[in-house]
């Protein structure tokens, strides 16, 4: 018990240590021609492109340049969740044995989560507890790896025009393709904006400056050009999925269809009563029930908004802790152990809400809305 | 004006917006205080369904701090996406 303790304070002045060593004087004092403050990763809101498709691969089109790293994360802990259900199944094929340490935890996990879908599903429970418990885990892992060191640290020096300049060829390529050229010719006018872009980046660059481990900011050079930060960032290997509105979105739309899935499943084509309503008798009687026409429309956007709503929040949330977390990693590394903490809540926070409100949705869609009393 | 201020201005501007975007989180601070008052309320009468009150204010407090994270995605597209100029 006590030599547990002993770990815990070791590896809390480690990052203390660590979080030191990352202040910039440091260096300084050890006549080093790097610092040890952390490199600021390249912000930008589309998931940065990795390893570019080779040209004339099948997979490059309009919107796939090359392997994004937000992407590389989605798959990692894709198979972080396929890894844990694998090594929890073979021991729940054995019932009698009483569980024990790893797999009791997870039982003890997901029995709680399954009876709190069943309180608010009832007969629906063994339909939407897949939906609920993936989204916590895929999303929990997801938001978690963003923790790992190294993760959104380590990836290769960029120059920041260089990367400025691969996007200027993107967008001109579009914009050529948008002009009415031929997919060659437009290719050909993209490329010579990228050399022309490119052209500018070198000339403005001494090409001799990636000085030190690529890991730590390098200083700039007896002219002072280049000061680290400001054109040289690193562009991270793998960043957590719930910054690329991709990821967001394809859970978000998963969430919203489903749940229009089993409205109908559970009420047929009356579902969409809900939204479309037309009382002819009643709109005879007095013109004023035309209303439920317009809160059925109402309600119909709301619906698709809910998309953009679970998006965005899961986005916003995510993307914010990151810069949190670099912006407090250059102006004061030691602090960054609260904020890592509060990243760690805030992930698992969101994850649970994500699952939380599409069971509710979902709960909300199964249970009809006809008898007119029944407020929402 | 010359182009270089003109430039100059417009993302000083840009930031402005983004600041000004943030003014949203006044909403959202309101609305998280009246949800957790009213929890708290509600946990000193009853303590014994502190449980349940307690998931369903961190429902309500996401729900609602939802809308401040509407802003800071508005803030942070601002800074970090619009172009300047061009």
């Amino acid at each position: 018990m006590k030599k547990r303790y002993i770990i815990y304070l070791g590896v809390l002045l480690l990052i203390l240590f660590g979080g030191a060593m990352g202040m910039d004087p440091i260096s300084g004092l050890l006549g080093l021609d790097f610092s040890f403050s952390p490199v600021r990763p390249v912000i930008q809101l589309p998931g940065e492109v990795v390893i570019r498709w080779p040209e004339g691969s099948p997979l490059v089109g309009p919107f796939s340049y090359g392997l994004t790293n937000t992407f590389i994360a989605a798959l990692i802990s894709f198979v972080l969740v396929l890894l844990l259900a694998l090594l929890l199944r073979p021991r729940s094929r054995t019932a009698d044995e009483v569980p024990t340490g790893f797999y009791n935890f997870f039982e003890l996990i997901f029995e709680g989560a399954y009876n709190y879908v069943e309180r608010s599903a009832g007969k629906w429970t063994k339909a939407f507890f897949p939906f609920f418990m993936t989204f916590i885990l895929w999303i929990l892992i997801s938001n978690w790896v963003g923790l790992f060191p190294g993760v959104d640290s380590i990836g290769k020096w960029e120059s920041i025009p260089h990367l400025r300049a691969e996007q200027a060829e993107e967008v001109a390529y579009e914009a050529a393709i948008e002009a009415g050229l031929s997919e060659e010719a437009a290719e050909a006018e993209a490329h010579a904006m990228f050399e022309e872009v490119e052209h500018q980046v070198e000339e403005a660059n001494d090409a001799a400056l990636r000085r030190g481990p690529f890991l730590f900011n390098p200083r700039p050079n007896e002219n002072g050009e280049n000061p680290p930060g400001s054109i040289w960032a690193v562009l991270p290997f793998v960043r957590p999925a719930a910054t690329d509105m991709n990821f967001v979105l394809a859970v978000a739309i998963i969430s919203v269809v489903m749940t229009q899935y089993y409205g109908m499943r559970a009420q047929g084509l009356a579902y969409w009563k809900k939204f479309f309503v037309w009382n002819g008798d009643k709109i005879a009687k007095s013109p004023l029930a035309v209303m439920d026409t317009g809160v059925g429309l109402l309600e119909f956007i709301s619906e698709v908004f809910k998309i953009v709503s679970f998006a965005f929040r899961l986005l916003g949330n995510i993307f914010a802790g990151m810069v949190l977390l670099f912006v407090i990693a250059s102006l004061l590394p030691v602090a960054n152990l609260a904020f890592y903490f509060l990243e760690f809540g805030v992930g698992a926070l969101q994850a649970v809400i994500f699952a939380l409100l599409t069971l509710t949705f979902m709960a909300g869609a199964t249970h009809g809305h006809g008898h007119g009393d029944e407020h929402h | 004006m010359d182009e270089q201020s003109a430039i100059i201005l417009a993302t000083g501007l840009k930031y402005l917006g983004a600041g000004l975007a943030m003014t949203g989180a006044i909403g959202a601070g309101a609305g998280v205080g009246i949800v957790v008052g009213g929890a708290v309320q509600g946990i000193a009468r009853n303590p014994d369904a502190s449980g349940e009150i307690q998931s369903n204010m961190i429902l309500g407090v996401a729900l609602a701090e939802a809308v401040a994270i509407y802003a800071l995605v508005v803030a942070l597209i601002l800074i970090f996406v619009a172009p300047v100029g061009a």
